[in-house]
């Protein structure tokens, strides 16, 4: 008995490693091809800093940056604010700021870039908005549709706690009488006379007294 | 039972099954890209042999493929052939290939030994893969001569769909 036992534990466990490490593989695998680039390619892209020229685009979606100008020593926390705010798409229902996978990293970079340029919170997210749609807003903004993500179930729930509250206290209908003890009930001669008194009482307390 | 609360119980599964029905061929991983109809994002990309660089809105006059690959991406191998032979057969288009977290070196090395007809641009920081929305490779966007994409297709292309989605860049 005992090593089947735990053999089946170990094949669950060894299915379950399997489950999740299936999905993984080639998100590492990826992470491992976007790392390390070659110091010579370094050299010939250049820095973030010369940037491969994002600002056209930048300024052609979003125009001159509308936010106050961000003291170096807040950058880091207003970035981090926003990355938690933008959806990951390369992941599962993950923010930029929860993934260590290459496309968020490069995601944050840019958010970081666009804080420093003095881009305000609302007009970074909806640069990725433009690209991606509003499925890169973490949380959906509270419009259209949308407003029923909020509401239903707020509806469904009060609904519940009514109908549940009503049922609780209605009264029996006019003329109702409370059912006979079901078949097979055990009846005041089956029972140990000292237990008796307890079953009469609960059938008491549960109307079904005969 | 209760003839209210059968009726309830209809008004919430019916539209629910009917919810169910109307997407159950829909694949939840598939998302329209905001950008078709709008014009192409105007980045400036570096070419993978060095130096030279392209910023996109230069290329309007033209219809463009762009074409997001990696050299660890097994459909980006299965459609490189049919990109080459599509970029050869129509010198009137513009064909990019872009780089997608994968290194230059890795990227030069594949182009060298499979052949290549166009030109392929890295994207170290991704600002390119950001601006066009990408989610995995390969991607590719078909962009008409005023710069608008027209479409966005996902997956490996063959020869057919190449010419097809041209078709609709030339329009």
């Amino acid at each position: 008995m005992k090593p089947l036992l735990r053999s089946r534990t170990s094949r669950r466990l060894a299915l379950i490693a399997g489950l999740v490490a299936f999905p993984a593989a080639p998100f590492l695998w990826a992470q491992e091809a976007g790392q390390g680039l070659s110091a010579e390619a370094k050299s010939i892209l250049g820095g973030p800093e010369s940037g491969s020229g994002f600002d056209a685009d930048v300024i052609a979606v979003l125009g001159p940056p509308e936010g106050k100008k961000v003291p170096e020593s807040a950058v880091n926390e207003l970035a981090k604010d926003i990355d938690a705010k933008l959806r990951c798409p390369v992941c599962q229902g993950v923010s930029i700021a929860d993934s260590p996978s290459g496309m968020a990293t490069k995601m944050r970079e840019q958010v970081r870039g666009l804080v420093t340029k003095g881009y305000s919170e609302e007009q970074i997210i909806s640069y990725f908005e433009r690209s991606y749609g509003e499925f890169v807003r973490l949380e959906p903004p509270l419009r259209g549709l949308n407003v029923m993500l909020w509401i239903l179930p707020a509806v469904v729930l009060l609904g519940g706690a009514w109908f549940v509250f009503r049922k609780a206290n209605q009264p029996l209908a006019a003329g109702a009488t409370p059912g006979p003890a079901p078949e097979g009930a055990p009846t005041p001669k089956d029972v140990d006379p000292e237990l008796a008194k307890y079953l009469e009482r609960i059938r008491r307390d549960s109307g079904t007294s005969s | 039972m209760n003839k209210g609360v059968f009726a309830i119980g209809l008004a919430v599964t019916v539209p629910l099954i009917g919810l169910l029905l109307v997407n159950i061929d829909r694949d939840p991983t598939s998302i329209s890209s905001p950008l078709i109809n709008k014009p192409a994002p105007d980045v400036r990309l570096m070419e993978l042999s060095g130096g030279a660089s392209v910023q996109l809105s230069s290329l309007r006059g033209r219809p463009a493929v762009v074409n997001f690959w990696a050299t660890w991406c097994i459909p980006c191998i299965q459609e490189h052939a049919s990109l080459t032979a599509g970029a050869r057969a129509n010198p009137d288009v513009a064909f990019l290939g872009v780089v997608y977290e994968d290194t230059a070196e890795n990227a030069r090395g594949f182009l060298a030994s499979r052949g290549s007809a166009y030109p392929s641009y890295s994207d170290d920081d991704g600002k390119g893969a950001i601006a066009f929305g990408v989610y995995g490779v390969p991607e590719t966007f078909f962009i008409d001569a005023k710069g608008t994409i027209v479409e966005k297709y996902v997956g490996p292309l063959d020869g057919d769909t190449l010419r097809q989605k041209l078709a609709m860049a030339r329009r």
